[in-house]
């Protein structure tokens, strides 16, 4: 049985009708989050890749000849790294494709490999006195996350902006005034904000990499704009299938 | 009527005009609503209640005497707004139709130059001015200053045959993104055929895109389980699960009775043995140890 996402409001918001939506969806016996992270991130260098904010690139490896979604995550929609990864968690991914793309070219091999503006944190000195998150991904490179010699994929949930100061701390936890509540349409979650006064640098770089599990096509009963969607996503050498908005 | 009828229809006099210049009250002029055209840019407005019209307006004069806008309605709008009382004009005889002749010629013939709008801008940025200042001087839009600008990336010789027309505006914004070293095959493509197209500039944008995914480290993006791999079956039952059943069916052996298919918990210590053949039966568990079991 393929793998879904659940259908709810997401930091870009609902799915819109004759929408075409990438998912890698939930399963019981899937894999925790953790795995589908670039840790550390890939830096990338958008414009030569054709890569904006603005739509879905598709490179090709040039290895294996497989097709591969570059998806540029908004800072509008997800200020943060780590608020598209917590979304996902807790829903799957679900990300909508322009009826432009060549749907052609993607098949189960394909990946959406997602880039952030702030993924890359070029230089992690400004949180060397206080991190406290672990490796995501327990890399031993990263046991001393802000020492380690490559950047830690756990500095996107100590640098988070946004979100309401939590006051109290777990029981037995010290307090740290770091820590915020951030508040996604659909969830809340804890992370840190950045220390006072760091202005880190960052750059664009890929920091998840999906499979893709299916199409999905969000129905328009009265447009009937799902149709030549469908069509599209057809060519896919994918699981597709139509669902309501 | 055919075509040579039509090229034979004398819109425009045979002989120029007879223009003379003169202040003209816009009051004489036609209301705005009487006018065809979009409302003035702010900008076109500020820069004429700064400066006052710099260019004069083309006005006929009908066989009545009403004044009729041939060329710069827009100028006209924006001197209202502005709050002048007279503007520039030129003034000839003449009617409506041949105040849209001459619309249609003098938009015809007008067309950006925007190599020469980056130098001037540049000139300007040389002076102190900021891009704001330009702005509100010059009139031009602050997003086409902005556009201008970007125009700085291109190569001297691209840029040269974007002033030339030998480069089209759009294909020009598109090569000053490209780096020094594409900007310089296109400069060379330039000298072997004169021109520069969108063609050209997307061949190069995307041989510049193939570089830079072919870069990437693809082993490490497709490292992470696959779709397949994310759906495996269900996990293997456990230890404790698998000891059972292997127990159960050196049990049930003797009976000849199938292997088993599946145990499920039913609470109180009763677990539903499902065998193979579409059997089932129940078995009470009791401190670990099965203590009986039940055909069902």
């Amino acid at each position: 049985m393929t793998s879904t996402a659940i259908p709810v409001e997401r930091g870009c918001g609902r799915r819109k009708r004759g929408g075409i939506y990438g998912e890698c969806g939930l399963s019981r016996w899937g894999r925790p989050l953790e795995d589908f992270l670039m840790d550390p991130p890939v830096l990338v260098d958008p414009p030569a890749l054709g890569v904006s904010p603005i739509g879905v690139t598709l490179i090709e490896d040039p290895a294996t000849g497989s097709t591969h979604i570059v998806d540029w995550v908004g800072e509008e929609h997800y200020p943060n790294v780590c608020d598209l990864l917590e979304e996902t968690r807790r829903f799957g991914l679900s990300r909508r494709l322009p009826r432009t793309l060549d749907f052609g070219r993607l098949d189960a091999h394909s990946r959406i490999l997602l880039v952030h503006r702030r993924a890359g944190v070029v230089d992690v000195a400004p949180y060397a006195d206080d991190w406290r998150r672990p490796c995501p991904k327990a890399l031993a490179e990263h046991a001393d996350p802000p020492r380690a010699p490559s950047v830690c994929a756990g500095v996107w949930w100590e640098d988070v902006v946004g979100g309401d100061p939590v006051e109290e701390a777990p029981a037995g936890s010290p307090a740290d005034p770091r820590r915020v509540r951030r508040s996604m349409p659909s969830l809340r979650y804890l992370a840190r904000r950045g220390p006072d006064g760091a202005t880190p640098t960052y750059a664009p770089a890929i920091f998840a990499s999906f499979p893709i599990s299916r199409l999905v096509v969000i129905r328009d009963p009265e447009g009937g704009t799902h149709e030549p969607a469908l069509d599209r996503a057809g060519q896919a050498s994918l699981p597709v299938d139509i669902e309501d908005a | 009527m055919d075509r040579l009828e039509m090229e034979q229809i004398p819109l425009l006099p045979e002989t120029p005009l007879e223009f003379s210049s003169r202040d003209v009250p816009l009051a004489s002029l036609p209301a705005d609503a009487a006018m065809l055209g979009a409302a003035p840019d702010p900008a076109l407005v500020a820069s004429i209640r700064r400066h006052g019209v710099l260019q004069p307006v083309l006005l006929l004069r009908t066989v009545g005497g009403a004044l009729v806008v041939a060329e710069g309605r827009r100028r006209v709008k924006a001197a209202r707004l502005a709050g002048l009382d007279v503007i520039p004009a030129r003034v000839a005889d003449g009617d409506d139709d041949l105040a849209a002749a001459f619309a249609l010629v003098a938009h015809g013939t007008r067309h950006d130059n925007p190599a020469a709008e980056l130098d001037a801008i540049e000139r300007l940025l040389a002076l102190g001015a900021t891009e704001s200042v330009i702005a509100g001087v010059t009139g031009l839009r602050p997003q086409t200053i902005r556009q201008r600008l970007r125009l700085r990336q291109l190569d001297g010789e691209l840029r040269e045959a974007l002033r030339l027309g030998r480069m089209a505006m759009g294909v020009a914004e598109q090569a000053a993104k490209l780096p020094e070293s594409a900007q310089r095959r296109l400069a060379v493509r330039l000298d072997e055929t004169g021109k520069v197209t969108a063609a050209d500039v997307a061949a190069e944008r995307q041989a510049r895109a193939q570089e830079a995914s072919a870069a990437l480290p693809f082993f490490l993006l497709t490292a992470s389980p696959t779709a397949d791999e994310v759906e495996t079956p269900p996990p293997q039952r456990s230890d404790v699960v698998f000891r059972f059943t292997s127990w159960l069916e050196t049990a049930l052996q003797p009976a000849e009775r199938s292997p088993v298919r599946d145990v499920v918990a039913l609470g109180g210590g009763t677990l539903l043995v499902q065998l193979d053949d579409g059997a089932a039966c129940t078995i009470q568990v009791s401190a670990g140890v099965p203590a009986y079991a039940e055909v069902a």
